[in-house]
């Protein structure tokens, strides 16, 4: 130990001036560590390290060099940003995400009141409907009980417009729509409309426009068909009305 | 005195860590010249020592923020990225590796002793002239590991002398120093 001690501290005045190779810091290294008196030699050594710094005489720059770095750090601030600079930033950003999220929300909720908007002035034109319907002089009330699916339909021979009232008809997947059939006497399938199932009210109210008036048919029934509808049915027929 | 000057150092640093070019040419006026002189020895060439004079306040103007006035006096930590500077160039030029992160002003502090130095120009002068006082070959050895960032193996290299000769020069040299200059002060 005395004697690795003796050959260490042989390097400490190399060590300070950084003159030692690489493979001798690592055991000097190691050595320091556990040696303080190698420690506080290696103090003075680098107090003699710092002084050489400072014992070099000064020297006029040329004056070109100041107006270099004058230019080169003009406009430029240093780096890194002071601490309320940063928080400044952090709180603008903050702010800026606060305020997309919050006008994404007004978006949605516009988007929202618009669709309930639209859905109540639907209801209150099938409203309207059915009291025009229900004005006219001839005027029948057919009901219609289906497995799991009960209502009436609303309609009158002498005009083309009809009102559906179903109770039980639950929401399709996003690939598929109910489609109303208009039955003819010759047993023609008619396409009286397609509509979806909100599922947001117990019931679903239809309004059933017909190129013809109702009198020329004979029957009404709907089914599921692909999003868009089909020329004839193909899906399975939830349920049928005569007239 | 002497402290009075360090907290206005200190001072300065601080305001040239937030932008302030004013504070940045005041330090510039102040110490200019002892970053010049240094590098301009170790270089020994003008215009080498005018680019890393340039790069060393460039970097004292976007890395002023990891000066810790705590640890100690701003001129030997502006000296040694200085000194650092100027050996990683002559390294360069003459294609020998660079001191990997010696720039880097936060890492300076590892390099520096903890105690600081007493900073008068007469303490200067007089480690300068101990250095001047040296016997040539231990003066020379020096000169190389120190300013010119030599190992020991590289000066014997270049000298052609043994390496144990030049580590018991070294070494009889920082010990001649040590007397000369630590002791000089020693109560």
């Amino acid at each position: 130990m005395n004697e690795e001690h003796a050959l260490l501290k042989q390097n400490l005045a190399a060590y300070a001036l950084n003159a030692l190779d690489a493979d001798e810091v690592e055991a000097l290294e190691a050595h320091l560590r556990l040696c303080a008196e190698c420690q506080a030699e290696l103090r003075a050594f680098q107090q003699i390290g710092e002084g050489l710094l400072l014992a070099v005489p000064p020297h006029a720059p040329p004056p070109a060099i100041k107006r270099r770095l004058l230019r080169r750090i003009a406009g430029r601030r240093a780096a890194p940003r002071p601490a309320f600079r940063t928080f400044l930033q952090m709180a603008s950003a903050i702010a800026l995400v606060l305020l997309f999220l919050l006008n994404l929300f007004t978006a949605l909720q516009v988007r929202e009141f618009q669709r309930q908007q639209q859905a109540l002035l639907r209801q209150l034109e099938m409203q309207r409907t059915a009291a025009m319907l229900l004005s006219y002089p001839g005027t029948s009330t057919v009901l219609l009980e289906a497995e799991g699916i009960s209502g009436s339909l609303l309609f009158n021979r002498d005009r083309s417009v009809a009102l559906l009232f179903l109770w039980g008809l639950g929401p399709l997947d996003s690939q598929h729509t109910y489609q109303v059939w208009l039955v003819d006497q010759e047993g023609q399938r008619v396409n009286g409309g397609t509509f979806q199932v909100m599922g947001e009210e117990p019931y679903t109210l239809v309004m059933v426009n017909a190129a013809q008036p109702f009198g020329t048919f004979r029957g009404l029934s709907i089914s599921v068909e692909p999003l868009g509808g089909s020329p004839q049915p193909t899906g399975p027929r939830l349920f049928q009305i005569e007239f | 005195m002497e402290s009075a000057r360090a907290a206005e150092d200190a001072l300065l640093v601080r305001q040239v860590a937030q932008g302030d070019e004013k504070a940045f040419e005041a330090l510039y006026d102040r110490y200019g010249a002892r970053v010049y002189g240094l590098v301009l020895h170790i270089l020994g060439d003008e215009m080498l020592a005018e680019e890393v004079t340039q790069d060393v306040f460039l970097k004292l103007w976007s890395r002023a923020r990891f000066y810790l006035a705590g640890r100690g006096p701003f001129l030997p930590w502006l000296l040694t990225i200085a000194h650092h500077t100027a050996i990683d160039r002559l390294r360069l030029e003459g294609h020998r590796p660079v001191l990997s992160n010696a720039t880097d002003a936060e890492t300076v502090w590892d390099r520096l002793p903890d105690s600081g130095l007493p900073l008068e120009e007469s303490r200067w002068r007089s480690l300068h002239l101990a250095v001047q006082s040296l016997p040539n070959e231990q003066r020379l050895v020096i000169e190389l590991a120190y300013y010119q960032g030599l190992s020991q193996r590289e000066i014997a290299e270049v000298l052609g002398w043994p390496l144990g000769t030049v580590k018991t020069r070294l070494r009889a040299a920082m010990e001649n120093l040590r007397k000369a200059w630590l002791d000089e002060e020693a109560p």
